[in-house]
């Protein structure tokens, strides 16, 4: 934790702050969420549907703004994140911390008052998971990091679910454990192709600390859980047809992908295409798989 | 030509402008925020009170 790179002289604009709750992030994490509450037994009223949505996208970025605090020294060597408002010096530290922790409490606040206590706590759990857990303790410690902090971004569809019935269940754990176990290919994807900034950061991840064979190889293992998780909804009796095909159609092609990236070796001058690919497809992967779980809910 | 190339320092009008501008472009957002808060707080009253989750 340092001082940004930058002198401060006029106040932020409002779009670096939009900017540090990270809202490309956001729309992965607002879009399951949704699903998560869609794909629920119990109907919500759309304006409580809304604002749980809502309340979900303000604490990740409340989450999003707090890791941008702590991290403006890590930000400010790596070329991904050098432009964002705290290295790139438009915004002073203790702004982003006020905003951070404003938005924290507002979110959980509104979550509590609109909605319900076990989706209030599961959000809490989620920011403090993502602030404390990921960004203070494991992220500069260990090549695990994005393993063990991924669950912070795998809670979103169990809020979600939450906000609807009031509760959670095997389903929405189900869902938890496919974000979960989806997230290590998904980072590791980009880390082989963006290693040399992780390197230059320090930030222990696993191309840079095991380097690449181990890396692609995890990549690999940690595909086959997360398809059996995918896949485990339809032969539980969870969701029909439509999610069930799709679920099995993407995976294959992920776990494909996914193998294809942990056999090869890549070369000097390596354009780690497809690295690229996979990292791509993942993302993909999960708005189809979580999009084939509503419209199997709604219209199977 | 030359003139192009020579830059001004700001002098502290200027400055004191553009801080001006930036409070005011954030009091538009913030009182917009506001606004759209005080509606949706108003509609999760009305769809409470319809539910008869009055607490």
């Amino acid at each position: 934790m340092s001082t940004s790179a930058a002198t401060v002289s006029l106040p932020a604009d409002w779009r670096d702050f939009l900017a540090l709750t990270k809202p490309r992030v956001m729309t992965l994490v607002v879009f399951t969420g949704l699903c998560g509450m869609l794909a629920a037994p119990v109907p919500i009223h759309p304006i409580l549907g809304f604002t749980a949505i809502l309340c979900i996208a303000l604490g990740a970025g409340a989450a999003g703004a707090l890791n941008q605090w702590y991290e403006a020294d890590l930000d400010a060597k790596m070329k991904r994140t050098a432009k964002r408002p705290l290295p790139a010096g438009r915004m002073d530290r203790q702004s982003a911390l006020h905003f951070g922790v404003g938005l924290a409490g507002f979110s959980l606040a509104l979550m509590y008052f609109a909605i319900n206590l076990a989706a209030t706590l599961i959000l809490a759990a989620s920011i403090l998971f993502y602030v404390f857990v990921y960004t203070i303790w494991l992220k500069r410690r260990t090549p695990q990091n994005i393993v063990i902090g991924g669950a912070a971004g795998a809670f979103p569809p169990m809020i979600g679910w939450a906000a609807a019935t009031g509760d959670v269940s095997t389903m929405p754990m189900l869902l938890f454990a496919l974000i979960f176990l989806w997230t290590p290919p998904h980072f590791w994807a980009l880390a082989l192709f963006v290693k040399t900034d992780y390197a230059n950061a320090g930030v222990p991840m696993l191309p840079v600390v095991a380097g690449e064979r181990t890396t692609r190889i995890q990549i690999g293992l940690y595909t086959l859980p997360m398809i059996l998780c995918a896949a485990a909804p339809w032969p539980l009796g969870y969701t029909g047809a439509i999610y069930g095909i799709t679920a099995a159609v993407m995976s294959g092609l992920f776990l494909a992908m996914a193998v294809q990236v942990a056999i090869r070796r890549s070369e000097p001058d390596d354009t780690m295409a497809p690295e690229k690919r996979l990292f791509k497809f993942s993302i993909l992967y999960l708005f189809i798989v979580f999009g084939a779980l509503v419209v199997d809910r709604w219209f199977a | 030509m030359t003139d192009d190339l020579i830059q001004t320092p700001p002098t502290p009008v200027d400055e004191a402008e553009a801080v001006r501008a930036r409070q005011r472009s954030r009091a538009v957002v913030m009182a917009v925020l506001l606004g759209l808060f005080v509606v949706l707080v108003f509609a999760i009253s009305i769809v409470k009170i319809q539910l008869g989750h009055g607490g």
